[in-house]
């Protein structure tokens, strides 16, 4: 019994929320440094707690991945960190909802300690109110650091480096007659073509010049279009990942590389190389303006004695003073964010550092607001119409801004939760009434205590089930009923249903509608099992041949593709589907045959993702078959030779017959698994082209994370999803009853 | 119907060598039983004519045409395995149905088939069963079944009793019998109990360690069999052997002298030998008074007759014997001391080596 109590008291301490943050106690910094990074800032820490008042202060290095996570569910419980290094991009959101306190510039240097530009990110408006209407914008954390991209190019390959666009092409032209890319950089992703997108003057959030605003604009399309000409002229190569980047430089195959301070690493030792700012784009007289992003320190929002708040204040004063940020930039050789730590020789002589810092000047802050996390997929997206040739900058414009309109769905208007509450507590006693009716029927039989016992065996497994699995699973599907937006819940009912499976703005037969996913969807899931089934059957009967040597090797080396973690796997698929530099073309090539665009097109794309899960897959069904062809008596074969069958008609007659009560439930779990298959799509084809190849469980993974946060709809997804599989699961397990009678 | 040929027919696999130069000659409409000890080759052998293992040395004729080079279903044979080796997922009629259907002849002609072997075995209300839902007889029934509806020219048995109750047993053997004389097929049956091979057989082929022993009918194998092995091996209960030694006329066996009947002249002088004597030519006696002394170590009785196991003394070097008593009224119990008492006038003489029979008894 006391062990049930603890059991209890564990789960129940699993959801309590924690005490309060005491008056005194350390002071809590959480960041996500690695590294030399991470040793710099320990060593501030540790100077700032021998300094003055000699506040203790616990540092918690937390992955990055799930730093965000973290802070947004630890903080509204009063819980977490006092200080944070994060970057800015949440801003917005946190400042609206409260994760974060605004500072007191004062407070923490005053804010001519820092660069103008590494500021305005940092800003944001409390949100309007009544009494409010159009507040100022306050700063809501201190820039530490701040990065952008520059251009770094070959000294061996490049005197001086282009100072406009049009020496970029004249440059291009002579360097692409010696069979070396001009320049390397991922073109396709808006986060690097931003700076062309800002230097040809188009905007995100404000109106431009000619009044048009976001992806529409007159600057987007000229930057689109530039984009087009680099790649029509071959200036830049194909498919370009961040490792074909350094391997093109190193190699000497490319003269330029646009990429921010994290490609330092990458270079390798003995290559020549510089770096300076961007160019100037010459049709429009502006510099190229990339993306400048700061990582800065937070204090937490929540509830907290002054005093300490007063000590986190001059924690962060601390971090950000002169002598902090020199040590940052010198040890962990970050781009500080601190005026005067510039005038330190040891961070002015660094000619990687005083570059970035020059680049500082032309760059664009991104903004911090949640919306910019819509402008990632659509800017994309255009950027590999165009790449692939589908389309013009007009027409990349276009698309952009009509997937940014269906991504940025208006949250649906609040409904009452009253009838689903009704609903749900009616479902909830009629599952008590069933278990009442049930336990009277036990003990009417007089099985009370018998019954008794076994629920006390399976209790073990029920609670786990009931945490790990149950809990988890009631709490998606109620998700589905409510909107998210910068952690407030909005109750909506079944809206997101019924955008869903009204297809929303597109068309039903278009990638993103519910309809075609699913199409897709199950299509994969039919050509995968089918290919699964007949590629493992086939090597399973060839296993299975008496007389055949080294057949335990053969086994071995036909079950590795299973025992490679898939995302493995789909990686290096993907690579051999690379267009200029994968395995696949080279093949093709090799035979005469002209190299494929494999994702640039729906099919081949498609046929990309299935060549890689057939790999991943055969190996499951082989095993599975190889099982049943061996319990199969060897003397119905023989009878069947004497009954006078030949070899196609006992397989016909004898084994496929057999073997379908091992393989109908290994085709009906393989449906699922397949159905499911997230890693492969989302690896492989990655959706391309256009989402087209987005299967379900992949499209609810992009309304989740990819487009700010939209976790009720994603849910919703999630709930259809489960809807469509607990249907299979019930019509499968007949089958499958079925095929079983059989023996 | 066909006779079938067997030439010199040898079987290796790697280098086990496991059936040895086999000529056998089965004619149009025998009932012949290839018998032998677990693990001589019968079975290899069955399968060697079915087809369904390659002959590595030899040929195999049917009504002189060779098929050892054919496959199993250009041989128009019909075989009935030890497991019955049925189609589980076919009903007993798709089972028996399977050999015609797959010849393609006419469904009307297959219902017939299959109604006629289904009434002859007993099993038409079974028809729409699967096997896993028959008893063992029943199973076997349809094994036999399937054999039957094709009409091949000749029929092969492994074993095909052997997975049944004892009882089940007498009463399908005696169907097997019927059904040979019904059919008239020619019938290669293998088995290793010889009682069944006694009861069925018009002729018995003895197989031991890949090497025929002897071909003849049950009786003569019984009365005069070829060597040491086959007598030991035919006939319930078996033959006691006992070696001994033979010279000047006077066996001598275990300490003890017995002289040699006159039959045995021709080997009065033969040396190292043994004696074979069947159960039912051994008489018990008082102790002391019989040919040698042994104590009782099991005794079976039987009604109508009994099997009293005798012990010798190790000394002896005598093996245990078993001794037939018919009719009697009083049996020794176990533990009790008795003699035996052999007359050399019933035994059999075979050769030390090679075991080959110096004389046999006529059959009184
Ligand atoms: N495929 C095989 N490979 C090697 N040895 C075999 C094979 N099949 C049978 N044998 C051996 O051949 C001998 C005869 O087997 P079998 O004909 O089945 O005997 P039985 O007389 O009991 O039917 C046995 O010793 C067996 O181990
Ligand atoms: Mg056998």
């Amino acid at each position: 019994m006391t062990r049930v109590l603890l059991l209890l008291a564990l789960v129940v301490g699993v959801w309590a929320p924690e005490a309060q943050a005491e008056t005194d106690g350390p002071l809590v910094l959480w960041h996500s440094y690695r590294g030399a990074e991470e040793a710099a800032l320990k060593a501030s820490v540790a100077a700032f707690i021998e300094s003055a008042d000699g506040t203790p202060v616990e540092v918690l290095a937390i992955p990055n991945e799930a730093l965000a996570s973290k802070l947004q569910s630890a903080i509204p419980r009063g819980n977490g960190p006092d200080v944070f290094i994060f970057a800015h991009e949440r801003v917005g959101g946190w400042s609206a909802s409260g994760h974060i306190r605004a500072l007191n510039p004062e407070a923490i240097g005053g804010e001519d300690r820092f660069f103008a530009e590494t500021l305005a990110s940092l800003r944001a408006a409390r949100p309007a109110s009544d009494a409010v209407p159009d507040p100022a914008p306050e700063l809501w954390g201190a820039p530490l650091n701040f990065k952008s991209t520059a251009l770094f190019y070959r000294t061996d390959l490049i005197e001086t480096p282009p100072a406009t666009t049009d020496e970029l092409l004249a440059l291009g032209a002579e360097l692409k007659a010696r069979d070396i890319y001009p320049l390397a950089y991922m073109a396709q992703s808006f986060y690097f073509h931003a700076a062309w997108y800002f230097g040809y003057g188009g905007t995100l959030f404000e109106p431009d010049a000619q009044g048009q605003q976001g992806f529409a604009g007159q600057g987007a399309i000229a930057s689109f279009d530039f984009v087009a000409e680099l790649q029509r002229q071959a200036f830049v190569p194909e498919e370009v990942t961040g490792a074909l980047v350094a391997s093109l430089f190193n190699n000497k195959k490319a003269a330029m590389v646009i990429n921010g301070p994290w490609f330092l690493g990458e270079i390798a030792d003995g290559v020549p190389w510089a770096i300076a700012p961007l160019p100037t784009v010459s049709a429009t007289g502006l510099p190229a303006r990339p993306f400048l992003t700061i990582e800065a320190a937070f204090i937490s929002g929540y509830e907290s004695p002054p005093e300490r708040v007063a000590r986190s204040e001059s924690l962060v004063r601390w971090l950000t003073s002169p002598a902090e940020a020199i040590r940052r930039g010198r040890d962990g050789r970050q781009l500080v964010a601190t005026q005067d730590a510039w005038l330190d020789e040891g961070l002015n002589n660094d000619k990687v550092l005083a570059a970035f810092l020059a680049q500082r000047a032309t760059t664009k802050p991104m903004d911090s607001r949640p919306e910019m996390r819509l402008v990632w997929e659509p800017g994309d997206l255009a950027l590999r119409k165009l790449l692939r040739g589908d389309t013009d900058g007009a027409g990349a414009s276009v698309a952009a801004a009509r997937r940014h309109s269906a991504i940025s769905r208006p949250q649906p208007a609040e409904s009452s939760p009253l009838p689903f509450i009704i609903l749900a507590a009616g479902l909830l006693l009629g599952l008590i009434a069933l278990i009442f009716r049930g336990i009277v029927a036990v003990r009417r039989r007089g099985e009370g205590k018998l019954a008794l016992m076994g629920w006390r065996w399976i209790a073990p497994a029920m609670v786990t089930t009931t945490i790990l699995v149950v809990v988890p699973f009631v709490v998606g599907l109620v998700l589905a009923f409510f909107a998210h937006k910068d952690g407030d819940w909005t109750f909506v009912g079944l809206a997101h249903f019924g955008d869903i499976l009204s297809a929303g703005d597109y068309d039903v037969f278009e990638p993103l509608s519910f309809y075609y996913a699913l199409l897709i969807t199950v299509l994969w899931t039919a050509v995968n099992v089918a290919l699964h089934v007949a590629i493992g059957l086939f090597l399973a009967i060839l296993l299975n041949r008496p007389l055949l040597r080294l057949k335990p090797v053969y086994r071995v080396l036909l079950i590795l593709p299973w025992a490679v973690p898939n995302y493995i796997t789909a990686l290096i698929w993907k690579g051999m589907f690379h267009k200029q530099y994968g395995a696949i073309n080279g093949m093709l090539e090799g035979l005469g045959l002209d190299g494929i665009s494999w994702f640039s097109n729906t099919g081949t794309a498609f046929f990309a993702n299935v060549c890689t899960n057939a790999w991943l897959g055969f190996p499951f069904m082989m095993v599975v078959c190889l099982g049943a062809l061996q319990s199969i008596p060897k003397d119905l074969y023989q009878a069947a030779a004497v009954d006078g069958a030949s070899g196609w008609q006992r397989f016909r007659h004898v084994t496929l017959p057999l073997l379908r009560p091992a393989l109908v439930p290994a085709v009906l779990l393989g449906i699922v698994w397949t159905f499911n298959q997230f890693n492969i799509v989302y690896l492989v084809s990655a959706g391309e082209p256009d989402n087209s190849t987005d299967i379900l469980i992949s499209e609810a993974y992009r309304w989740a994370f990819a487009r700010q946060d939209q976790f009720g709809y994603a849910a919703a997804y999630a709930a259809l999803i489960f809807v469509l599989l607990l249907g299979w699961s019930v019509i499968s397990v007949r089958a499958a009853k079925r095929a079983e009678e059989v023996l | 119907m066909a006779n079938v040929e067997l030439k010199a027919v040898h079987k290796r696999y790697g280098d086990v060598h496991v059936v040895k130069g086999i000529d056998l000659h089965v004619a149009d409409g025998e009932f012949l039983v290839l018998v032998g000890p677990s693990g001589c080759g019968k079975s290899t052998t069955l399968r060697m004519i079915a087809g369904l293992e390659s002959v590595t040395e030899g040929t195999i004729h049917m009504d002189g045409r060779r098929v050892d080079t054919l496959p199993p279903k250009d041989r128009d044979i019909g075989m009935v395995f030890q497991s019955y080796a049925l189609y589980p997922h076919m009903t007993v009629r798709q089972n028996l149905a399977f050999g015609l259907k797959l010849r393609k002849t006419d469904k009307s002609l297959i219902a017939d088939r299959v109604h006629e072997a289904a009434r002859m075995l007993g099993i038409d209300a079974l028809l729409d069963r699967r096997p896993k839902a028959l008893s063992g007889g029943q199973r076997q029934r349809v094994a036999m079944g399937r054999a039957i509806v094709r009409r091949p020219t000749a029929f092969l048995f492994d074993e095909p009793l052997s997975n049944l109750d004892a009882a089940l047993r007498v009463k399908m053997r005696a169907e097997l019998a019927a059904l040979h004389r019904r059919l008239g097929t020619t019938m290669v049956y293998v088995t290793h109990d010889q009682v069944e091979a006694m009861t069925l057989a018009n002729r018995i082929a003895v197989l031991e360690r890949g090497v025929l022993q002897q071909v003849g009918p049950a009786l003569e194998l019984y009365h005069r069999p070829a060597n040491r092995f086959v007598a030991g091996f035919i006939g319930s209960p078996a033959m006691n052997i006992v070696d001994g030694s033979l010279r000047d006329g006077k066996f001598t066996l275990g300490g003890v002298t017995l002289l040699a009947p006159e039959a045995w002249a021709a080997n009065r002088d033969e040396g190292s030998c043994g004696i074979g004597i069947r159960p039912h030519s051994l008489t018990l006696a008082e102790p002391g008074e019989g040919t040698v002394d042994g104590v009782v170590s099991v005794v079976e009785p039987m009604g109508w007759e009994a099997m009293v196991h005798v012990d010798p003394p190790a000394a002896s070097g005598i093996g245990p014997l078993v001794v037939q008593v018919t009719g009697a009224t009083s049996l020794p119990a176990a533990g009790e001391t008795v003699a035996v008492s052999i007359d050399l006038k019933h035994a059999h003489l075979f050769a030390a080596s090679g075991g080959e029979t110096l004389h046999s008894p006529d059959p009184a």
